[in-house]
């Protein structure tokens, strides 16, 4: 399916799966692909967003950050068989951080890739298929980033609909700008 | 048998004792670095001073640690 995209519509899937991954998502929703969206420097998608106001980072800041895990559990008498006193260290820590500081820590490193790959989400998958069909009906057989944009567009989506709402724009007004870079890049 | 006598009967010498230790110590320099780098930040520190600081590069000091920390 993705064989007929182009590289700038690539960069939007990757810079929205990485997106996701970042924010510790187990998805990439419709709103990680707004901001893949956004955050493409081209034409298509990139210009109308920037055009109306909408900014990547404003999509970032309005999307959700999965809740920090509890680390896992040191193992104290293993530290101390290396010479290292878990108790001492902790103390230390607790003098600057306060009580229960260390316990409380979070451990960010980022999970194995592979291990976690995140998916597309049901309505990320549709907002796919709307991208396809916009291309089909407009006759243009490579998918650029602005399809990408329509397919979200023509979603339904309330957090799309949020993001328009705050930058005083509609899917309208969006969707015949994109409309008419599509025109003017074909 | 606390896990502490355990460790202090098999010493280092067992490989169990010795890669749990490997394992708690990576853990527990992630847990500081949580601790300092958002500590940092609210101190006014720039990702760069940070990122100097724990010898990473600014964009992956800042892609781990960045958009946690509330710098009010």
């Amino acid at each position: 399916m993705f064989e007929r995209f182009t590289e700038p519509s690539r960069a939007v899937l990757v810079e929205a799966e990485s997106l996701a991954i970042e924010l510790g998502s187990r998805y990439i929703s419709a709103g990680h692909l707004l901001y893949g969206c956004a955050e493409g420097r081209e034409e298509t998608a990139g210009k109308p967003l920037r055009d109306c106001g909408i900014r990547a980072a404003s999509i970032r800041r309005m999307l959700p950050r999965a809740e920090e895990q509890p680390a896992g559990q040191v193992d104290a008498g293993a530290l101390s068989a290396i010479g290292i006193d878990y108790q001492g260290v902790r103390a230390a820590v607790e003098e600057t951080f306060g009580p229960g500081a260390l316990a409380a820590a979070p451990d960010r490193r980022v999970p194995t890739a592979g291990a976690r790959k995140p998916h597309f989400t049901p309505e990320a998958k549709r907002s796919i298929e709307l991208t396809l069909r916009a291309a089909e009906e407009l006759h243009q057989g490579r998918i650029v980033p602005g399809h990408l944009l329509l397919g979200l567009l023509r979603l339904d989506n309330e957090f799309v609909w949020s993001i328009l709402e705050d930058a005083d724009s509609s899917v309208a007004a969006l969707s015949s700008a994109v409309l008419s870079q599509l025109a003017a890049a074909a | 048998m606390s896990s502490t006598d355990i460790a202090a009967t098999a010493g280092s010498s067992d490989p169990a004792v010795g890669l749990r230790a490997v394992a708690s110590l990576r853990l527990l320099a992630e847990q500081l670095e949580s601790l300092h780098v958002d500590r940092a930040r609210q101190l006014g520190w720039s990702w760069s001073q940070i990122a100097s600081e724990l010898g990473v590069s600014k964009q992956a000091v800042h892609q781990k640690h960045g958009g946690r920390v509330s710098t009010h």
